[in-house]
C-alpha cells in the first residue's frame, strides 16, 4: 500500500513537470481568447475552469474593455503575444 | 518512509503551482494587472515590440484597460490566471496519463 501511494506521488510529480511545457500555451490561447473570442463564448469558457464567480467576473470586465477598442489595435497587440512566443520555448 | 511521504504530498502542490514554464509571459501579465505600473513604465518593457506609435496606442489602450478596474478586479484577474495555470500543470496531464491506452 505505501508502495503504491509512494509510486502515485512520483507519476504526479513527473506528470506536472512534463505538464510544464504545455502551460505556457495555455496561457497563450487564454490571452488570445480574451482578445478575439465572442463574449458569451469566452464566458462559457471560462466556466469550464469551475474558478470562483468573482476571478470570472473579473475577466469578464477586462475583457468588457478590451471589446471596445478598435479591431486594427487588437491585430496588434496579437502581433506582440505571437512575437513572444519564441521566449516560452 | 512516512517523513519522504510527508515531503513529497507537501512539495508536489508548491511544484504544480510553480509557475506556468513561461516566466516572461507571466512577467508581461502580471505587469499589466498591476496598477501601481503605468502606461509608460509598460510601454517601455514591451519596447522591443513596439515598431511604430500605431502599436504604442494599441499597447497603451490594452494597459488603460486594466488601470480602469479596481484593486479587486485586478486581484480576481491574476487568481484566475494562477487558477488556469493550476488546472493544466495538475490536472490536465494527470487526466491524460490516467486515461490513455497501453498498447
Amino acid at each position: 500500500m505505501r508502495l503504491w501511494v509512494s509510486l502515485l506521488l512520483v507519476t504526479l510529480a513527473f506528470c506536472c513537470y512534463q505538464a510544464n511545457a504545455m502551460v505556457c500555451p495555455a496561457v497563450v490561447i487564454d490571452t488570445e481568447n480574451i482578445l478575439t473570442m465572442p463574449m458569451g463564448m469566452y464566458e462559457k469558457r471560462l466556466k469550464a475552469f469551475n474558478a470562483p464567480a468573482d476571478a470570472v467576473q473579473a475577466k469578464l470586465q477586462v475583457k468588457q474593455c478590451i471589446d471596445q477598442m478598435p479591431r486594427e489595435d487588437i491585430r496588434k497587440i496579437k502581433h506582440i503575444l505571437v512575437e513572444m512566443l519564441p521566449k516560452c520555448l | 518512509m512516512k517523513l519522504v511521504m510527508v515531503l513529497m504530498l507537501a512539495a508536489l502542490p508548491l511544484y504544480c503551482y510553480a509557475g506556468s514554464g513561461c516566466a516572461y509571459l507571466e512577467g508581461v501579465i502580471k505587469d499589466i494587472a498591476n496598477p501601481t505600473i503605468s502606461i509608460e513604465q509598460f510601454k517601455n518593457s514591451l519596447k522591443e515590440y513596439i515598431k511604430d506609435d500605431a502599436t504604442s496606442n494599441a499597447v497603451g489602450e490594452f494597459k488603460q484597460c486594466f488601470l480602469n478596474q479596481s484593486n479587486e478586479t485586478l486581484e480576481n484577474f491574476v487568481a484566475f490566471m494562477v487558477i488556469l495555470i493550476s488546472f493544466y500543470v495538475c490536472f490536465y496531464n494527470t487526466r491524460k496519463f490516467v486515461t490513455s491506452d497501453v498498447k
